[in-house]
């Protein structure tokens, strides 16, 4: 009976640990997005998680994981649309957006819906499903769906237990504004097409939320010229 | 000064039609291709709206059996308005939309099969495969992903008995077609297992099925045809020939064909009879 507890006791706790590194992880990858997130919503120490986040059966209340976020002025300004000579003064593409843990054990096509509908609803630019289990193809169709009001992501807990951007082999990579791409394209004679391309499945692209047709320039180091640029377009 | 008072020069060049007269053939042009575009967003737009009904069934379908107090349903007697909730809804779907089916209700944990209410089993062992019946005679190495997704094979044969009665073509081509209906599986032992047994009903059946298949064959021949004379779908819109048999007027019984009198008349060129004599020719060389 006690060895049972025991083991229930230590798989709730890790449960939690697991949850929390993936809060924490959305944080920075929100913050990372350009989002403005203050640095203490980000470094949520273990201790501060559970004082505000474990039920009274000691498990994680995933009822209450769940964040709005807006876009900081930089990254309005950087996503700005193109103007036009009827709206001299578009809106941006992002807005604010919202995080979810799912709180149910099946994520299916209804579930899926539901979200979308409530990002929808609410006038949410972006909306980030976290689940601890695998989606459904049917559920995937829902979230294209959604496309022309939010743009829905999903997100496996256990992908984002670390936060693979800060792994030492993965590069530093930046997302171009229009204008910058204009520009690119401009001063190597490139069309669209002559870039180096990344999937738009391709972590690095999910984390940093990419759409399809935008720019990415990867910082990479180099032992001879110190840093060297490459570009890519999300296909 | 003078040439002032005379007349401007008349041109040399054809005269052009006035732009007033283009118009009319332009802006018909133009309504022809509105017309054309506001055609194809309409098929694009219906084809949507079924995709969307599609997956509202999906939805729909995970969730069956419904709960009944006072008749357990079970998945060889399913209760009658789920099972006709299921063969009406199930119509439309290819069988790539059924997969996405089994794999929605695998993901609620429930038995692949629509009208099956237990849950899917689950294999406690890791590895990929499973061994099945194992020292008998129809022994098998089965994918441990295709064991969990039904709760026994009695349901696995059941779903797939659907699957194998759905059709490839796109949904909005089998859309109006009401012929196209989904049986359930014949249970064996059940009372619709003998009807099934009985022959005149069997060949009813099959005469019913034979005459439905020459249907949609002699519907699909007419719709390639009206496709190769490149009338489009809408029946209103058919363009229509007025087509008159005119007999030809007969003056003189007919004759039979007759040689001419000319026997050279074969070695004629355009009426000119060639001098060359191919014979001499040879025999010179030779």
């Amino acid at each position: 009976m006690a060895d049972q507890e025991d083991a229930n006791r230590e798989a709730n706790e890790r449960s939690i640990v697991r949850t929390w590194r993936a809060w924490r992880t959305v944080h920075e990858m929100a913050a990372d997005r350009g989002y403005e997130l203050t640095q203490e919503e980000v470094n949520l120490p273990l201790e501060r998680f559970r004082e505000r986040y474990i039920s009274n059966e000691g498990t994680v209340n995933r009822s209450l994981l769940k964040f709005s976020a807006r876009p900081s002025d930089d990254m309005m300004r950087k996503f700005q649309k193109p103007a036009t000579p009827n709206d001299p003064s578009p809106g941006s593409d992002c807005g604010t957006i919202w995080i979810e843990f799912l709180d149910e054990s099946t994520l299916g096509a209804e579930q899926m819906r539901k979200f979308g509908k409530f990002c929808a609803e609410h006038n949410y630019a972006a909306g980030v499903l976290v689940s601890n289990v695998a989606v459904s193809a049917s559920a995937k169709k829902e979230i294209a769906k959604f496309a022309q009001w939010t743009a829905i992501e999903w997100f496996l807990e256990d992908d984002l237990l670390i936060n693979i951007t800060h792994h030492d082999l993965v590069p530093r990579h930046v997302i171009l504004s229009r204008e910058e791409k204009a520009a690119l394209l401009k001063r190597y004679r490139l069309k669209e097409t002559q870039l180096p391309r990344i999937l738009v499945r391709d972590p690095v692209a999910k984390y940093l939320g990419m759409k399809r047709g935008q720019v990415v320039k990867i910082i990479r180091k180099s032992e001879t010229a110190g840093r060297y640029a490459s570009y890519r377009l999300c296909v | 000064m003078s040439s002032q008072a005379n007349p401007p020069p008349k041109g040399i060049l054809k005269k052009t039609k006035s732009t007033t007269e283009t118009t009319p053939g332009e802006s018909d042009a133009a309504t022809r291709a509105r017309n054309l575009a506001i055609h194809h967003a309409k098929i694009i737009h219906d084809r949507r709206q079924i995709s969307d009904v599609i997956s509202d069934s999906v939805i729909a379908l995970s969730k069956l059996p419904s709960e009944s107090a006072e008749l357990p349903p079970s998945a060889a007697s399913p209760s009658d308005d789920d099972a006709v909730a299921f063969t009406s809804q199930i119509r439309l779907f290819q069988p790539s939309d059924y997969e996405d089916l089994i794999e929605e209700r695998n993901c609620l944990g429930k038995c692949g099969y629509v009208l099956c209410p237990k849950p899917r089993t689950k294999v406690n062992q890791t590895g990929e495969f499973k061994l099945v019946n194992f020292g008998r005679k129809d022994f098998a190495i089965v994918p441990k992903k295709e064991m969990e997704r039904w709760c026994s094979q009695t349901c696995a044969r059941r779903a797939m008995y659907i699957k194998v009665q759905l059709n490839e073509t796109a949904a909005w081509e089998r859309a109006g077609i009401e012929g196209i209906q989904i049986e359930l599986y014949q249970e064996p032992g059940s009372k619709t297992g003998k009807k099934a047994n009985d022959p005149a009903e069997d060949l009813a059946k099959d005469m019913r099925s034979l005459k439905l298949e020459a249907d949609r064959k002699a519907a699909s021949d007419a719709r390639e045809l009206a496709l190769e004379r490149g009338d489009t779908g809408d029946k209103t819109k058919m363009r229509r020939v007025a087509v008159k048999v005119k007999e030809k007027d007969v003056s003189e019984a007919p004759a039979e064909p007759s040689l001419d009198q000319n026997e050279d008349s074969h070695l004629l060129l355009e009426g000119y009879k060639p001098k060359f004599d191919a014979k001499a020719q040879k025999d010179r060389v030779g």
